[in-house]
Parts: C-alpha cells; structure tokens; sequence
C-alpha cells in the first residue's frame, strides 16, 4: 500500500490506502463544516465574477 | 493591518505583484519560493491558477501580496485493481479527477484574521464552479501535519488510512458533488 503525491501534478494510492479511498468516497457524508464554506464560497465567487475581484472580512485578532 | 489599508481582496495573480511574502518560518520556504519563482510562469503558461490576497485600494495595479492560493486540475489514480464506484461501468485503472489545491498560504503579519479559511472558501467554491460544467469529483490537498486541523475544520476529509496519517504532508480531501 501506499500514497504518492506530487505537489502539482497526481494523488496514487495503491492497496489498503486505494481500499479506503473509495470505500470513503462510496459511503462518505459531506461534511457540514465543507457545505458551509462551499456556501460561503459560492458568494465570494459570484462577486469574483463580477467584479474581477472580491473584499474579504479581516477578524481582529484574538 | 495591511499597513493602514482597511480592507484586503482575493484577486488573480497580476504581473509585477510584489511578491515578497514574509512566512517566518523556514518550513514554509517552498510556499514563499513558489509565489516568488514559479507562481508568475505557471500563470502565464496555464500551469496553475493563483489568487492573491491585496490591499483593497491597489486592485487595477499591481500590489504588495499578502496571501494567496494556487489551483491545480489533477486526479486521484488507484491502482491494485480496486474497483470503480459501484453500478459505473469503468476501464480497469481508473482516475478520479479532482482539482488540487497546491499551494497556499499568508504572510505572517496578516495570520489569525481568518484570511486563510476565506481562501479556502475561494477555492472550494471554484472547484464546485469547475465540477458543474467538467468532470471532476474532487478537491484534493497535500496538507502540512500542522495545518490538518485548519482543513478539517474548513471542511476537509482525511484520507484515513495509517500510511497516510504518517506521512509529513497527509492527502485530505472534498466531494464536490456533495455540495452542490
């Protein structure tokens, strides 16, 4: 088993590693916490295209 | 703050951006080398997509880069004869397509402010963007050990097997298809 990973190119998983891949992708639940970013993201993404550019909210530091 | 500026946006990677990100920690070199080497040519030749985080006020010109994200289309290769999803008829050594996201990361001044779990955001969402009109399932990233917990927290899936939780930067992923 393994996986091989190149920074800008392919993911290769072989034995056990590949097994749990797909068994993660066959029976995975999306993730709320990935729902919302994809939600937040949709609206960043939307100004992005039209305007060119999107402002971002910058916290205070804790 | 940005030195004074009052607000900071993600726009593409321009030409001439200064470049010179401060990341404070020698780890990170290969992120601060990339932005500043390769980032520019891989945009220009198609290589990669990055978005970089600016002062507000310098969006026409050029401007100092306070973070950014780099987008890349790869794929997931098994091998071993593992089997493709279920009820889809597949050739033997199948891929799963997926965007990567190969770089990212924010200048040390700016941390803490939630300007990287916004250029997540950016990219999960751009990736959603590509897999409604190419095949592509997932969003995939090599993470930094340090960095798991942030990607986990914006949503990410551990690939969870022990050869890959040893590894210094795991691969963690996103279905697409499940946030559309």
């Amino acid at each position: 088993m393994s996986v091989q990973t190149y920074t800008f190119g392919v993911l290769r998983l072989t034995g056990k590693d590949a097994r749990k891949f797909e068994n993660q992708l066959r029976y995975g639940r999306p993730k709320q916490a990935a729902q919302d970013a994809a939600a937040r993201g949709k609206v960043m993404l939307a100004k992005f295209k039209r305007d060119g550019h999107v402002v971002v909210r910058v916290m205070k530091r804790a | 703050m940005a030195q004074g500026a009052a607000e900071l946006a993600i726009r593409a990677l321009k030409p001439g951006d200064d470049l010179k990100i401060s990341l404070g920690d020698r780890a990170f070199t290969p992120l601060k080398t990339f932005l500043c080497r390769h980032a520019t040519p891989y945009e220009a030749r198609s290589l990669a997509r990055t978005y970089v985080l600016v002062d507000a006020e310098c969006l026409e010109t050029t401007a100092r880069v306070w973070g950014y994200v780099t987008l890349v289309a790869s794929e997931v290769q098994t091998c071993d004869r593992v089997r493709p999803p279920q009820d889809v008829h597949w050739p033997s050594g199948y891929s799963v397509p997926a965007v990567k996201l190969a770089r990212m990361a924010v200048d040390k001044s700016m941390r803490g402010q939630g300007l990287g779990s916004q250029l997540v955001d950016f990219a999960i969402a751009i990736s959603v963007s590509i897999s409604e009109h190419v095949g592509c399932r997932l969003l995939v990233t090599d993470a930094k050990q340090s960095a798991v917990k942030f990607y986990e927290k914006a949503g990410f899936t551990m690939l969870d097997t022990p050869g890959n939780l040893e590894k210094s930067a795991p691969a963690m992923f996103v279905e697409l298809p499940k946030l559309k």
